[in-house]
C-alpha cells in the first residue's frame, strides 16, 4: 500500500472516531442535562451551532485552537519519545513573557517588534525546558516533576510582573501591562480575530511531521520513543536527543504564548491562558501523537471552548453546565476514541502486553 | 483416556495471514503433546487461542467435554490452563520473587515472602536452575528470564500447561531438570504441550506430535518411531540439504578485539570477574554456559553497551573503555543481542525501520540529514527476501512477526555486511530447522572472510560443530577453554557446573 493510501486511510479512521464521538455525546448529553431541566441535545447542538455554525463563533474556535495546535505540537513531540513534558502551560507563560518584554521594553529598531517577539517566545520556551531535559538525561531525575513545577513558576512570574513592575499605566489600576505598540501585533484575516498565529502551527505540524518522519534524526527520535534500550542499542545518543527534544517541545509551546500575545491578547495579563498547556496534552493523545492530526483534534477542542462560551451567553446556560457539558464531550470523545482504535486496530500480540521485562529501563 | 482439551476447526486470520486453519488437536490428561512446524506455522497462535491470548474467529475448544471461550489467560488460567510465552512475560520494574507472586492467591498476603522464596526456592532445586530472587527481573538475561517464567507457571498447578518454547536458551543440563518435572507433571495426570525446534528434545519428551504448515495440521501422531528427519520433511514439504561446510583457514593474525581482566559491577545479568579473551580475525569462539553465568555481561561489554568496573576491552589495537556504544559500532562491531524484543528490535515499528536501525548512516538510505522512505521500505524488502522472512510486508510492525521471524530480522540485519567483531548470542534461537542451517552457513561464511565471531549459544552441539575454540563460563569467571576436537558434550557439561559447586 502506498504511503498516500495509508495516510488517506488513517485520516478517514480519524474522522469516524470524531463522528462517533459526537453521536454518542448527544445521546448522552440529553440524558444528562435532562436531569437539570434543560433540553440536552438541544443545548448540545447548540453548542456545535454556536462553534460552528455561525462565522463568528466559527472564527473564535480557530483562534482558541491556535495556541492549542502549538502547545499540542509541543506535547507529542516529547510524548514521542516518552518525555512526559506536562510543563506545557509553563513553557507557554515563559513564552508570552518574552515576548511582551520585546513588546514592550525594546526600544524601536528597523524591523516590526513581532518579528523579535516569536523567536523570543521560542527561546524563553526552550530556555524553560532546558533544565528538566537536562536533568533527565544527565542524571534521571523525572521530568515530570521538574516541568510540573515549571509551571508554577512561570505563572507565578508572570503574576508578579503583572503586579509590579510590568503594571501598565493605562490600565485603571488592573494588574495587566501596557497594550503594546502596534508593531508588535500578528496580521489578522478579514475581520476576525484569527491571526497569523494559524498560518504558523499549520506550517510547525507540517515542518515537524517532516522531522520526525523524514530525517535519520526523527527516526532516532521514534526508535528511542518505542524501545529505550534498542536505541542505546544501536548506538544512538540518546542523552543529547532528550535536551534537543525538550527544547523543541519547550520552543513550540513557548510560540504558543508567544501568538497568544502578538496576535489576540496584545498585552501581558496574569492567568491568561485557560490552562492551554495541560488542555494541549488532550489534543496530542487524541491525535495520537501525530504532527498531522494535531490541527484538526486543536479545531475540536477549540471548538468547545468557543461553544461554551457562547451557551453561557446567549442562552443562559449556568457555567456549572457548561463545564458539565463539556466534560461529558470530552469524557466520550475519549472513550470513543479508544473504542474505534480497538476495533479498527490490529489484535495486540499477546506477547507485546505482556513483556515490560523489557520496558522502563534506560534513559 | 479421554481427552482433557479437544480443539476443534479452530480458524484465526490476521488481516490477509490464516495463522490457523481448520486445526484440531486433542490433549490428554498425563500427556506430552509436541507442536511442532517451521517458523510462522502458526504453533503460538494456536497457543494463544488455547491460553486466553487471541479470540479464535472460527471453531470450538473443549474443555472436559464442556464448549468454552476465554475472554482473558486469567479467564483460561481460571479454568486451569496456563502457558509459557515465547518471550518471557516477567514485571521488569519487579523482584524475581515478587513476579512469583503476582497473581498467587493461595497464600495470604502477610505470609507471601517468606514462604514464597522458600517454595519457589524448592521448586527452582527441582529444576536445577539457580533463582536470585531479589533481582529486578528486567536486570536479569534472557536465560533466566525464561526459568522465571516457567517456574511462574509451573507453580500455579494448573491442569494443561503450554510451553512455548521453553528450551530455546536453555542448555541441555537445564533443560534436563526442565524434563524431569515436566515427566513428573505428566505422571500427576497434567496435559502439556511442549513447542520446540529442537527436535532431539522433542523424541526425548514427547507422547504425541502434530506438525503444522501453514496453519494446517500436516501430521499427527505419537512421537516414538517418528525420525528427526520425517518430522522436518511434514514442515517443510522438502528438507534440503545440509551443505558441507567448508573448511575454513585457521584464524591467524592480530587480535580482532580483547578482553583483559574484565570486572562489571553491574547490578545486570552476572557480574564479571577478571575476564581475559581475544578473539582473532576469522575465529569463531564459542562461549559456554548456564543460564546467567555471566554471557549478557560479556557480549554486552564486548558490545560496549556496558562500561566495565575495571579492565580494558581493545576493539583491534584500539583501547575502547568506557567508550559508547557507537564508537564500538564505528570500529567494525555488531551485536546479536539474545533479548531480541527488549534490546535488538523496537516491536512497534515495521519492519523495514527495524532493517535500517542499525543502518542509519548507511548512504543508501538518503541525503544527508534526510532518511528516503522508498529507500527505507526497498531495503526492508530486500532483507525480508533475503532471510525468507514471512510475511515480508515492510510496512508490518515487528511485533506481529511470529518469533522465528524476528530472528531472521535480527540476524540478517546485523550480519548484512562482514563485520570485523560479530557478537552473537543465541543467533539461532527459536529457528526452524531450515533457517538453522542457513544462519549456521552465514556464520562460517563471515568467519570465512575473516570477521572474528564471539559465538554465545546454549546449545552445546553447536557449539562444538561450529566454533575454532570454546570458553566455558561459570559465576563471570572463564572456568576452562576447550578445543572441539579435543573435547565433548559430557566435558563441557562438567565444565560448566564446574565452579558452581566450589562456589
Ligand atoms: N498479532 C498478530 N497480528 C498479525 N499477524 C500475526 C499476529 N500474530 C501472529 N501473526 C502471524 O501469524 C502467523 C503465525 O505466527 P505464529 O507466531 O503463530 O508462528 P509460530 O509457529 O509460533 O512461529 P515461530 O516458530 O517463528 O515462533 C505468522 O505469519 C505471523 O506473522
Ligand atoms: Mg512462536
Amino acid at each position: 500500500m502506498s504511503a498516500a493510501a495509508v495516510i488517506l486511510r488513517r485520516a478517514c479512521r480519524d474522522l469516524a472516531v470524531i463522528a462517533g464521538a459526537v453521536g454518542t455525546v448527544l445521546l448522552a448529553c440529553h440524558v444528562v442535562l435532562g436531569a437539570a431541566g434543560i433540553h440536552g441535545a438541544g443545548a448540545c447542538a447548540a453548542l456545535f451551532r454556536e462553534s460552528l455554525g455561525t462565522r463568528y463563533g466559527f472564527s473564535e474556535s480557530v483562534v482558541k485552537a491556535t495556541p492549542l495546535m502549538l502547545a499540542g505540537l509541543a506535547v507529542a513531540v516529547a510524548f514521542r519519545m516518552r518525555l512526559w513534558n506536562i510543563g506545557g502551560e509553563g513553557q507557554l507563560y515563559a513564552g508570552a513573557l518574552a515576548a511582551a518584554w520585546v513588546a514592550l521594553f525594546l526600544p524601536r529598531c528597523g524591523i516590526p517588534r513581532v518579528m523579535l517577539m516569536l523567536p523570543a517566545a521560542c527561546a524563553a520556551g526552550a530556555a524553560w525546558a532546558l533544565a528538566p531535559g537536562i536533568l533527565k538525561a544527565s542524571l534521571g531525575v523525572s521530568e515530570i516533576l521538574v516541568t510540573l513545577m515549571g509551571n508554577y513558576l512561570a505563572m507565578l512570574l508572570a503574576d508578579h510582573l503583572c503586579y509590579g513592575p510590568w503594571k501598565g499605566s493605562t490600565t485603571f489600576g488592573f494588574p495587566m501591562s501596557d497594550r503594546f505598540p502596534a508593531d508588535a501585533d500578528l496580521p489578522t484575516y478579514a475581520g476576525t480575530r484569527v491571526h497569523g498565529g494559524l498560518a504558523i502551527a499549520l506550517i510547525g505540524a507540517v515542518l515537524l511531521w517532516a522531522l520526525l518522519w523524514r530525517t535519520r534524526w526523527g527516526f532516532q527520535v521514534r526508535v528511542a520513543g518505542s524501545n529505550a534500550r534498542a536505541a542505546e542499542y544501536a548506538g544512538y545518543r540518546i542523552r543529547r536527543d532528550v535536551v534537543v527534544v525538550m527544547l523543541i517541545s519547550g520552543a513550540l509551546a513557548g510560540l504558543a504564548g508567544g501568538v497568544e500575545m502578538a496576535g489576540v491578547l496584545h498585552r501581558l495579563q496574569p492567568r491568561f491562558s485557560p490552562g492551554y498547556g495541560y488542555t494541549a496534552i488532550l489534543v496530542a493523545w487524541l491525535a495520537r501523537l501525530h504532527p498531522l492530526a494535531i490541527p484538526p483534534v486543536a479545531l475540536f477542542l477549540g471548538m468547545l471552548l468557543t461553544g461554551g462560551e457562547q451557551l453561557q451567553v446567549s442562552a443562559g446556560v449556568p457555567s456549572s453546565l457548561v463545564d458539565i457539558l463539556q466534560g461529558l464531550i470530552l469524557f466520550l470523545a475519549l472513550a470513543a476514541e479508544a473504542f474505534l482504535r480497538r476495533r479498527h486496530g490490529e489484535a495486540r500480540h499477546p506477547e507485546l502486553s505482556g513483556s515490560p521485562a523489557v520496558e522502563g529501563s534506560g534513559d | 483416556m479421554p481427552p482433557i482439551v479437544e480443539l476443534r476447526g479452530i480458524t484465526k486470520s490476521f488481516g490477509g495471514v490464516r495463522a490457523n486453519d481448520h486445526v484440531d488437536l486433542d490433549l490428554e490428561p498425563g500427556r506430552i503433546h509436541a507442536v511442532l512446524g517451521a517458523n510462522g506455522a502458526g504453533k503460538s497462535t494456536l497457543m494463544s487461542i488455547l491460553a486466553g491470548s487471541y479470540a479464535r474467529d472460527a471453531g470450538d475448544i473443549r474443555l472436559r467435554g464442556l464448549s468454552v471461550r476465554f475472554h482473558s489467560p486469567a479467564d483460561a488460567l481460571r479454568a486451569g490452563i496456563g502457558m509459557v510465552h515465547q518471550h518471557p512475560m516477567l514485571f521488569g520494574g519487579m523482584t524475581v520473587l515478587e513476579n512469583l507472586a503476582v497473581g498467587d492467591r493461595s497464600i495470604p498476603w502477610a505470609l507471601r515472602q517468606p514462604k514464597l522464596r522458600r517454595r519457589a526456592a524448592a521448586l527452582a532445586d527441582g529444576l536445577g536452575f539457580r533463582l536470585r530472587p531479589d533481582v529486578r527481573a528486567g536486570d536479569l538475561s534472557v536465560a533466566e528470564q525464561q526459568q522465571v517464567d516457567i517456574l511462574r507457571n509451573l507453580a500455579r498447578e494448573v491442569a494443561v500447561l503450554i510451553l512455548d518454547e521453553p528450551t530455546a536458551v536453555l542448555t541441555p543440563q537445564e533443560t534436563e531438570g526442565l524434563f524431569v518435572t515436566l515427566r513428573a507433571l505428566a505422571a500427576g495426570g497434567t496435559a502439556l504441550v511442549f513447542i520446540s525446534h529442537k527436535l532431539e528434545e522433542v523424541r526425548e519428551i514427547a507422547h504425541q506430535i502434530t506438525v503444522l504448515r501453514d496453519g494446517r495440521v500436516v501430521h499427527t501422531g505419537p512421537a516414538v518411531g517418528c525420525t528427526p528427519d520425517e518430522i522436518v520433511a511434514h514442515m517443510m514439504g522438502d528438507a534440503g540439504h545440509p551443505g558441507e561446510a567448508s573448511p575454513r583457514p585457521n584464524p591467524s593474525g592480530e587480535p580482532a578485539a580483547q578482553l583483559r581482566d574484565i570486572q562489571t559491577s553491574d547490578r545486570r545479568a552476572a557480574v564479571l570477574f577478571g575476564v581475559n579473551l581475544e578473539v582473532l580475525p576469522g575465529e569463531i569462539l564459542g562461549v559456554a554456559g548456564l543460564a546467567g553465568a555471566g554471557q549478557s555481561a560479556l557480549a554486552e561489554v564486548m558490545a560496549g553497551l556496558l562500561a566495565p568496573s575495571g579492565g580494558a576491552v581493545l576493539i583491534g589495537r584500539k583501547d575502547m573503555t568506557g567508550r559508547p556504544s557507537r564508537h564500538f559500532r564505528r570500529s567494525g562491531v555488531r551485536f546479536v543481542p539474545g533479548d531480541r524484543r527488549g534490546r535488538g528490535l523496537a516491536a512497534d515499528l515495521t519492519l523495514a525501520e527495524n532493517s535500517v536501525m542499525t543502518w542509519l548512516g548507511h548512504p543508501r538510505l538518503g541525503r544527508g540529514p534526510i532518511l528516503s522512505r522508498g529507500a527505507v521500505r526497498r531495503f526492508g524488502a530486500d532483507l525480508a527476501e533475503a532471510e525468507g522472512i514471512e510475511p515480508g510486508d515492510p510496512g508490518r510492525p515487528v511485533r506481529l512477526l511470529s518469533g522465528g521471524n524476528m530472528q531472521r530480522l535480527l540476524v540478517g540485519r546485523e550480519t548484512r555486511e562482514p563485520p570485523r567483531l560479530l557478537i552473537a548470542e543465541y543467533p539461532l534461537r527459536g529457528l526452524d530447522a531450515r533457517a538453522t542451517r542457513f544462519v549456521r552457513a552465514r556464520l562460517q561464511g563471515l568467519a570465512s572472510s575473516g570477521t572474528a565471531i564471539v559465538l554465545i549459544s546454549e546449545d552445546v552441539d553447536d557449539l562444538l560443530a561450529l566454533s575454532d575454540r570454546i570458553v566455558v563460563l561459570a559465576r563471570g569467571r572463564i572456568v576452562a577453554e576447550r578445543r572441539p576436537a579435543s573435547t565433548n558434550r559430557l566435558q563441557l557439561g562438567r565444565d560448566m557446573m564446574g565452579q558452581e559447586r566450589g562456589g
